[in-house]
């Protein structure tokens, strides 16, 4: 069983599903789903849809470089049987992709990070730009306080 | 799927450009061809520098093999592909390719005894 990889998306496709497109020079393009196809049909490039997967590693919203992803490529020499590999290869599998999780994890809160600058950036412009509507709410609680104190004075002078 | 009156390109040297499905043999009743089916087709239009050995005119009557359909193909391991014409490869009864190149890659499906010669003469194949 071979598990492949979407044209378009990027995404992993199980056996059965999808299809893929034969062009004249013997490429296969295999899709996901009708979704995957019909954007191809449209003739639109995966790096400029904004929900594919290389339309964000291009827009450094995912990790790209990373040693992690030396596991994952592939390898066309044949490797001879060794029950011994096979285990050793299992657990590195595993310890590969924790470690893959964490890196990711740290990428999106290093990503965060400069976003969270850019929001404090936005909010101190807004205030600066509206802070006439801050004011004259302030004038509007007082004028209010005010009305409430009389109206508490005349009722002890009854 | 190629019926009668279907018109398809020609992916050969033999100087044929398309030829019109007449008729989709192999089959009593036989409604679609796909790839690897036999058809018998008159040819449509020439290429600007035929061939000049075969010496096939237009209106002459003969076999091709379908080799690419626009409609999907399925195999049994579940995978599903399709090509972006339709085109055959023009040959004789027996199935022997009259011309001496196939232009294009063909489809494990025409992996029959019959017409392996067709296969070896593909550039790659599916």
């Amino acid at each position: 069983m071979r598990v492949g990889k979407c044209y378009f998306c990027s995404s992993p496709i199980y056996p059965g599903h999808g299809i893929a497109f034969a062009r004249n020079d013997a490429k296969l393009f295999h899709f996901c789903r009708s979704k995957c196809h019909k954007n191809f049909n449209l003739k639109r490039n995966p790096r400029k849809v904004r929900w594919t997967k290389a339309f964000r590693k291009v827009h450094g919203k995912e990790m790209t470089v990373d040693t992690t992803f030396e596991m994952e490529k592939r390898r066309n020499r044949p490797v001879k049987y060794d029950r011994d590999l096979v285990g050793t290869t299992l657990r590195a599998m595993q310890r590969a992709s924790e470690v893959q999780e964490k890196r990711a994890e740290l990428h999106y809160v290093n990503r965060m990070a400069a976003h969270k600058v850019k929001a404090a950036v936005r909010a101190r412009v807004e205030i600066k730009e509206s802070v006439d509507l801050i004011e004259s709410s302030e004038a509007v609680k007082e004028a209010v306080m005010v009305d409430k104190l009389e109206a508490q004075k005349q009722k002890v002078n009854i | 799927m190629i019926q009668t009156q279907t018109i398809v390109d020609v992916v050969d040297n033999s100087g044929v450009k398309t030829l019109r499905c007449i008729k989709v043999l192999g089959g009593f009743k036989k409604r679609y061809g796909v790839f690897g089916n036999l058809i018998r087709a008159s040819i449509q239009e020439l290429r600007q520098k035929g061939n000049k050995k075969l010496g096939l005119k237009k209106g002459d009557l003969v076999f091709a093999v379908v080799v690419q359909t626009r409609s999907q193909l399925k195999r049994k391991d579940g995978q599903v592909f399709k090509f972006f014409k339709n085109s055959a490869v023009i040959v004789d009864k027996q199935m022997k390719p009259l011309a001496t190149r196939v232009l294009t890659p063909l489809c494990n499906e025409l992996r029959h005894k019959k017409s392996i010669k067709l296969l070896s003469l593909a550039p790659s194949i599916l």
